[in-house]
Formats: C-alpha cells, structure tokens, sequence
C-alpha cells in the first residue's frame, strides 16, 4: 500500500487495511507418533534456543485444554541482550487429527515470539498477530525464523470513539491489574474464542502499550492446573488463589476499593480514562512496564495522577493530548514506520522537517524525553539504516539536536540506551563520528567515543591534546558518576597515558600525582570486590610511580606516603611485594606507627613518645617521613573527613583484629567460656548437695 | 466415630500408563461397589464421590464422563490437581465384646469422611532430567506435593514395559530426589520415606497381562463376584510384578520394584492387580467371556487412513478392578471390608 507522505500516525493507524510483516522465532509444541508425552518437537534456530523455548512453553502453558482452538500471549526477556519479546501461542489439533503412542488424540502448541521494541514501534495488537499467524503451518520448510504477513491493526482507538463505548468489564479488568493481581473471568464458557481475544486486547489497550512486555493472558486455562502463570485468564472455575481476582464475564464490573494502595490512584485512572484521546495516549506508552508497585507508580506519575503530581515535570504529562497536536513525535514515528516498511520515497523530506523543528527547538528542548522514547522505539540512532551515508548523517544530526544535546557522559548513555544497548558498548562508528562532530568537552566522552575507531585511537588523542596526570586521574579513574560497564576502559585508557608520561615526560609529576591520590589504593577497594583484582591493579599503578626498579624502601615509602585511612590491606601487600628485602618488620611498624599517629587515635602524641621508646633498634622514625599529603581517596567509605565516627573505629578494629589476633582472641573467649561452664557445674553440684 | 481426615496422594507412573483414567475410573468404581453391597443385602456399606470445590467438581464430572462416553482422557499438560471427597458409611469388622471379652467379630458402620487431594502429574515429570518432556518448574512442584502427600500411587503399566521399559526411568529419579529433600527436612521415618504406597500394576485387561498371570499360575476367579471377573489376588500381586519384570524391555523394572521396597516401610507398601476400566462384557450377558474380554478397541473413525495412527476408545462398560482399594491404602483408610472389588 503505498502511503501519503503527509500521513500522520492517527490517519496510519485509522485506515486499518495497512499490511505488515512479522518476523518472529518459532516453536512448535506437540507430539510425534512414537511419542505418548508432550515435547518440543521442532524450534527456529534463532536466538531462542530449544532449551528456552522448552522453558516457556511450561510457563505459560494453559494446561490440558479439552476444547479447542486457544489462544495464550506472553512474554519473556533476553538476559544476553536485554531485548523484550512478546509471544503467541496458539494451541490446535493438527490437521489431519494425530494420535500419539497409546492412541490418544493430542492438540499442538504453535508459539510465535516477536521482538518487543519491534511490535511496540506499530502498536501491533494481539488480534492483528492472531490474524498473521493463526493459520500458520509449523514447522516451516527450513528451520529459519518465519515471516508472515497480517492486517496492522492499531491498539488504539481513533480520536473520535469513546471509551464510554467499550465493555466496562475491560475497564475493571484493567484497573485489577494495576493493583498487581491476577484476573480470572469465569462463566464465557459459551463466548467463541475471538472473542475471548478481543476482550483480552481491549483489557491490554486500557493499559499502557508497555505493559504488553509483561503482560501474560490466555482464553483459557484448565481449572484444575493451578500452577500456571497466567495473570488474566479465562477459565471455568476459580483455583483459589488469593492472588487471583474473579470475575464473572458480563456481569462483574466491581473496580478495587480505593482505600487500598494503589486503588485511589487507579480510580483517578480510570476516571481519566473517559478523556478523550486517553487510549491513544497509553498506545504511546510503549516502554516496557510491569505490573508491580513500583511500575503502576511511574505509569501514574506519567499521566500525573499520583497523589502527589506536584514533582512530576510537565514535558512528563501527557494530559491526553492527541499524537498530531505533536508533530515532532508523529514525524518521528512516520520515519520509523517508513524505514521498518522501506517505503523510503518521502524519507529525506522528513528528515528535512526533523532537522527544522530541531533547529527551533535546540535551546529549547520541550519534550525531550518523549524524543528520546520515540527514537528508542523506533531504534532510529542504529546502524545500517536503509539511507544513503549523506542521509543518515543529516538524520542523526537533527535526532542527536533534538533529544540529546549537548553530548556529555549522561546523553551518551541515553544514545546508548536508545540502541537498546544496556552495556552502553555499541555506540557504532558512524554516529559516535556525528556525535564527536558536536565537539563534547568531556575528556571520557571524547575517549568513549574515539574507541569505535580503534585501540590505538585514545593514545593518538593524547597526543594531540595532552593531559594533565591530575586530570587523568580525577577525570578517568576516580569519578563516582562513571558507570561500571566503562570504567575498565577509561581506566585502562588513564593507566596507559599515565605510564607513557612517566616514561618519556616528567616521572615526578606523575608520581607525585599518584601518591598524593593515595595511589588510588582506597578508590580500587571500592571499585573490585576481590583482594587478588586490587592488588593487580595497584601493582599496576606502583610500577607506573616507582618505574620497573624501585628503590629498596620502595614499600616503606608508599606506607609513608600515604594516611593511615588510606592504607588498605591491598596496599599493604603490594607494598610488602615491592620491598625487595624480605625483612617486613620496618612495615609493621610504619603501619604501627600510623596508627597511633592517626585521627583515630586520641592522645596520639603520648602514645607516639611511648612508641618511640620502645622502638627496636634499626627500626626509622616514622615522624621523619610523615607525608607531606593526606590520602585523597575518593573511594566507598574511606579516607574522606576527619571524623571519629563509628566507621572508621570499627574498619581499625577489623584491621587490626586479624589473623592470628582472632585466633587468639577466640581462644581466650574459649577459655573463659570453659571456666564459667566449671563454675556453673560446681554451683549445680552444691545446690544438688545441699 | 466418623473416619475424618484429609489425605493427600500423589500418583505417579510413566508417560500414558494410565494415571489420569485411573482417577477418572474412581467414581465408576464407588459407583459399582455401591451397586454390589445393595445387591448383596448391604446398602448400609455405601460411598460417595464429590469434588471439594468447584474445580474439582468439574474435572471429576469431565474425567468420568469421558471414560462413560468410551473414550480416554487426553494426555495431561503439567500437574492436575483436585480434591475429591470420600464420604459415606463403612461396613467394618470389629471386636464383639461380652462381660468385657472379645467373642467374635460384628460389623459395625463407620461414617466416613476423607478428603482426597490429589496431584495428576504429566508422565515426563517423574523422569529423570535431561530425558526430555516438561521438566522444569513442574518437578519442584511435583516433589512439594510429594513431600505433602500420605500416599503415592505408583502405576506401573506393563505394556509400556514391555514397549518401552521406562518405568524404572520414571521411579528411581523422583524417589531419590524425594528422599534427599526429606532428609533434608528430617521428614525421614526411620530410614524411610513416610507415605503409605500403593504399587499398582495397571490394565490387567490387557491379553498379555492376563496370560503372564495365567502362566504363573496367579488367576483366581471371585466366588462372591457376580460377573465372574478374573482377579490376582493382592498377596500374589508382587509375584505377578516379578513375573512381568522378566519380561521387561529395558530388563530394569526390577530395579523400580527395589527402588520402592529399599526407600519405603515395608509394612506401607501394598501390590495391587488394577484396571481402570476392566473386562469386556456383553450387555446381553451377566458374566464375563473370556475368549472375548478385551475392552479397548482401535477405532480408525477418529482418524483418517492414511494418518496411520491408532487410536484407541473403550469398547463396552467400564468396571474398574482395584481402583478404590489403592486410593484407600495409600490414603492411610485401608478398610476392614470394602468388598473385594470395587
């Protein structure tokens, strides 16, 4: 069908006759003649392996149906890629009828999964994939993932119908499951399957669209499995299951008391669900939402109907407006449209339009967030886009100016988001290419960025721009606000330049650098949990400070260097691998001596003359070295203030009872336990007596 | 005193060894034994059969009229679970007492009330891992009802055997996996499982079933039964099982026998010759022929020709061998005197 390039997604979605293609993975559940139990007979060789289509089949199976077709849709989520998918399922006897091994007659199990992003960016309603696949034979000719085609049908409504017009069992289907519990229609035994289905999309259309990549339903379920994970379902009798809300088909409309948390703001829900527009607006919620708490929560601060809208940001609110009255969002979604459908001729005249309402709106940004939604959606910042290069950069120029100027570390995550890359690796060439062309002033973003060019693309950026150690420290490693999936690289980038500097620039500003950060001791022991990981990458550091031949009190002077806070026992041991005499008294006493001289110790100077007095012989003063620089660790926990709180007593206890002290101290608890269990005996034995 | 108390039973057997018609057959069964104690002059000794709620009223009213239409159940998907109730009057042997002296025995009534919850799980689940089927989820929630239950029947159908040899597949995993989860939890009796066992030797009506009885001398014919059924005696049950494990595919089905014995109480374990829908009778005839018995049919109508399956349908009235006996033991209400079939 070839479309009006002025269409807009409301005049799209109204003319109903549109055809697209589903491209889903497949399953197909049932029997082979030799068979007498259910199992997965075939499977695509896509991403979801026969393993996980096992596993969902048992989740959301319906049990034994004894009468047939139905239909189940759910849903999963892929740990490895982060991907939601939505599924179908629709459970038939074959035709011809098989029978199995003992004779008996079996039904089978087609089931569909579908990516989610995908389905969400044309608000693909369940009818419309049971139209597409209901009569799809499984398996297909080749093991590969099928493609079928079926009617775009829209979830939504258009803007002239009512929700007034729509059963008001659906509205109270859909106001129970935002309380988070299961919904159980009894009594439509007699109600054809379609129908079912239809009810079950009118339910998941009073809801957000988002909440389709949570939302499992089936238009039956047998009465007597009760253990299936269906949470709106149809069945016979109820399985008496607190979680479940019963209602009677056509007859109950009872909505959840609003005196419970989250009744009242489901009452407002509903309410507002009468606005005009309101169905098309949650056909604009495509962010996969769940059912908890939490998620209800964020639904309803999104529509500003919580108790408390006051904090909720306007450009948050949708209040129902209609998608043209946003034509920023309707271009964006009519390129997503047209780039998934290839009808690619009035393209670059949206862009144009794209780029335009950028320009306006640069210094403005009034729906950000929104922008941001849509190109998520619609996936429009990824790579290989059916354009031509000249296109695509003009493309992710005018996206990039309308959602995520100015480039810094926080629009970098959210391009990276948009991919749909949780890891926030994938920002591809060409538009971290764009992205550098807004010239970001972060010096991790510019590396972040550069990396798509290669390994060697950091070191040949320091060259042209160098940096200060300080800077590279502050910057790239101690940051709190770098998330951990870059920290490696911004470290391992930071540690190279670092090392490069002491080798063929001035070694003394890098070490000082580092000893004034503590070597960065107390920030590692908050950055990597395992003992073995810090003491690795201090060595690393320790190198870089002391150059491949350290001076023989290497060890005593790191110690020195540093504030006793800022000693960790990775420290402590690094610097014992550094010492080259195998003698580590001197070290024990640094750490002795630090101890009493630290913030943690009151009267310090008194304990200091005592120390002093009894130092062993060959042993230095500790005084003579104080550093000059308190450890900077800007790590969890350690080295900030020069407080006396409880933490800090309590870390000197631990590490200070240690070791052999513990073993000591259990065994003189042992023994004093032992004397007090004599005593008791003796006590007992004289009472007896007596 | 009313017999009142809820016993939980889990049936256990291999993939199409007839779990589900076995509990289907349950109603029939009481139905039958009913039917007998008011010919026999003793309509006080009377039970009936309801479901506990709605669901399980539904599935007992689905699972008996499939079986009363001729036709099996459909295989089951995951675990079925429902609650029947046992209720009525009991004809029990008990001790007559004179001046304070036993002299002889009376029949005494006993209302009887007992809750049946029962868990019908697909055959796959009892499998071992890794042998394919639903496993998953399903098996935790298997062995949880396991470990609630009083009771399991297992049903080892020999014909399967014969074909396939899973049964010890299906034994020896789950009761291992049982075993370590209630050591675990210090639910050990002794060193045993505490459940009652029913082990049940299915489709006795099966020709080759009835000739290795036959052979080994097992077949006994009931004075008191009216139809003349043949029946194995419940102490010649076990000999009947090792007569069949020698004729067992994969030659392991002893080992399932050992698996039961080794893990429960001996005094707990009881063999029962069973079939869920008996011999063949001619509704023209008040006694059993046994040249021509057999009560499942192949019914090609149900499928087209060239498909090439069999499908199988039940040929004439079902009147179910030990069906309510097992269910009895297993449930801890093993009765003086039920009748000796049912």
């Amino acid at each position: 069908m070839d479309l009006d390039p002025g269409a807009t997604l409301a005049e799209l979605s109204e003319s109903g006759e549109e055809r697209i293609e589903f491209v889903a993975e497949w399953a197909l559940k049932g029997k082979e003649r030799e068979d007498n139990e259910y199992r997965l007979v075939d499977c695509s060789t896509g991403k979801v392996s026969a393993d996980n289509f096992t596993k969902l089949l048992e989740r959301y199976s319906p049990g034994s149906l004894r009468r047939l077709p139905e239909v189940t849709v759910s849903w999963f989520a892929d740990p490895t890629d982060q991907q939601y998918y939505m599924a179908l399922a629709t459970h038939r006897r074959p035709d011809p009828p098989k029978t199995d091994a003992a004779g008996r007659q079996f039904y089978e199990t087609n089931f569909f999964c579908l990516n989610y992003a995908e389905m969400a960016s044309y608000r693909i309603s369940y009818t419309s994939l049971y139209e597409g696949f209901e009569r799809f034979q499984l398996p297909p000719e080749d093991n590969g993932i099928v493609a079928t085609s079926g009617r775009r049908i829209p979830v939504f409504l258009t803007p002239g119908q009512r929700i007034d017009q729509w059963p008001p069992q659906a509205v109270a289907a859909a106001a129970w499951l935002l309380t988070n519990l299961n919904v159980c229609i009894l009594g439509a035994d007699h109600v054809p399957v379609e129908q079912r289905l239809e009810f079950i999309e009118q339910v998941a259309s009073l809801l957000p669209y988002g909440m389709r990549s949570r939302l499992s339903a089936s238009t039956w379920t047998m009465s007597t499995y009760r253990s299936h994970s269906i949470r709106l379902f149809f069945t016979s009798q109820p399985r008496n299951n607190p979680d479940d809300r019963v209602m009677t088909w056509a007859a109950d409309t009872h909505l959840p008391p609003s005196q419970r948390s989250p009744g009242r703001s489901i009452h407002r829900y509903v309410k507002w669900l009468q606005a005009p527009g309101s169905i098309a607006t949650l056909g604009g919620m495509a962010e996969p939402r769940g059912f908890d708490e939490r998620d209800v929560m964020l639904v309803m601060a999104e529509l500003g109907l919580t108790d408390a809208p006051g904090p909720i940001p306007r450009e948050h609110q949708y209040h129902g407006q209609q998608p043209q009255s946003r034509p920023v969002e309707a271009l964006l979604d009519d390129l997503g449209h047209r780039l998934r459908s290839r009808s690619l001729q009035s393209v670059s005249d949206i862009i144009g339009k794209l780029n335009e309402h950028a320009k306006r709106l640069e210094l403005l940004v009034p729906h950000r967030q929104d922008y941001q939604r849509k190109i998520s959606e619609h996936i429009l910042l990824r790579a290989n886009l059916p354009l031509t290069a000249g296109e695509t950069q003009e493309l992710y120029i005018a996206l990039l100016r309308l959602a995520f100027l100015p480039i810094d570390y926080n629009s970098y995550l959210e391009v990276a988001t948009s991919l749909g890359d949780r890891d926030g690796r994938i920002i591809h060439n060409a538009l971290a290419e764009v992205m550098l062309g807004f010239t970001p002033e972060e010096l991790r973003v510019q590396l972040l960025l550069r990396a798509t060019r290669g390994k060697d693309a950091p070191a040949e950026y320091f060259l042209k721009h160098p940096q200060q150690p300080s800077k590279l420290i502050t910057q790239l490693i101690l940051d709190d606000q770098i998330e951990t999936k870059h920290r490696e690289f911004l470290q391992r980038v930071a540690l190279a330049e670092l090392a490069r500097q002491a080798r063929d620039g001035d070694h003394d500003e890098v070490h000082n650098a580092l000893r004034s950060f503590g070597y960065l001791a107390v920030a590692f022991h908050g950055f990597y949990p395992k003992a073995r990981e810090q003491r690795a990458v201090l060595t690393k550091v320790l190198t870089i400070a002391f150059g491949a031949d350290p001076p023989d009190d290497a060890g005593h002077q790191i110690l020195n260097n540093c504030a006793f806070a800022a000693i960790t026992p990775a420290l402590v041991v690094a610097a014992i691998e550094m010492n080259k005499t195998p003698d580590a008294s001197q070290l024990a006493w640094d750490i002795i001596y630090k101890f009493a001289t630290s913030e943690l110790t009151e009267d310090s100077q008194y304990i200091v003359e005592l120390l002093n007095k009894c130092r062993p012989a060959g042993m230095q003063d500790p005084k003579k070295n104080l550093p000059d620089a308190k450890g900077k660790g800007r790590g969890k926990g350690r080295g900030k203030g020069n407080g006396k709180g409880a933490g800090k007593v309590i870390r000197a206890i631990k590490y200070n009872f240690r070791g052999d002290n513990l073993i000591w101290t259990g065994i003189g608890i042992l023994i004093l336990a032992a004397f007090a269990l004599i005593a008791y005996l003796i006590h007992a034995f004289l009472q007896v007596g007596s | 005193m009313a017999d009142n108390t809820d016993s939980a039973i889990a049936v256990l057997g291999a993939s199409a060894s007839g779990k589900t018609t076995f509990l289907g057959a349950l109603y029939i069964a009481i139905s039958r034994h009913n039917q007998q104690m008011r010919e026999e002059g003793r309509a006080d000794d009377n039970l009936h059969l309801v479901g506990v709620d709605s669901a399980s009223n539904e599935i007992l009213k689905d699972l008996t009229g499939q079986l009363t239409a001729r036709t099996f159940p459909e295989p089951t998907v995951g675990i079925e679970e429902f609650s029947w109730q046992l209720r009525g009057d009991r004809m029990q042997l008990k001790p007559r007492q004179v001046f304070g002296m036993s002299v002889g025995k009376k029949r005494e009534k006993v209302p009887t009330k007992i809750t049946l919850n029962l868990a019908d799980p697909a055959g796959g689940i009892s499998k071992q891992p890794g042998a394919g089927g639903s496993y998953h989820q399903n098996r935790d929630f298997l062995l949880q009802k396991l470990k609630e239950s009083r009771g399991i029947v297992f049903l080892f159908d020999p014909i399967k055997e014969f074909d396939k040899g899973e049964t010890f597949d299906h034994t020896f995993g789950i009761i291992l996996d049982l075993a370590n989860e209630m050591l675990q939890s210090d639910d050990f009796d002794g060193n045993y499982l505490p459940h009652n066992v029913a082990v049940c030797i299915s489709k006795f009506d099966e020709p080759r079933v009835l000739q290795t009885a036959h052979d080994a001398d097992l077949l006994i014919t009931d004075t008191d039964d009216q139809h003349s059924f043949p029946r194995v005696s419940d102490d010649d049950a076990r000999e009947l099982y090792q007569q069949l494990c020698k004729v067992s595919l994969s030659g392991t089905a002893d080992l399932a026998l050992n698996t039961v014995e080794d893990y429960f109480r001996p005094e707990r374990i009881r063999y029962f010759v069973t079939s869920a829908i008996g011999f063949y009778m001619d509704r023209g005839r008040r006694q059993v022929d046994l040249s021509d018995y057999q009560n499942v049919i192949e019914d090609p109508s149900q499928l087209p020709a060239q498909q090439g399956g069999q499908s199988a349908r039940i040929r004439g009235q079902v009147h179910p061998i030990n069906v309510l006996e097992p269910i009895l033991w297993a449930g801890g209400h093993w009765p003086a005197n039920t009748g000796r079939r049912a």
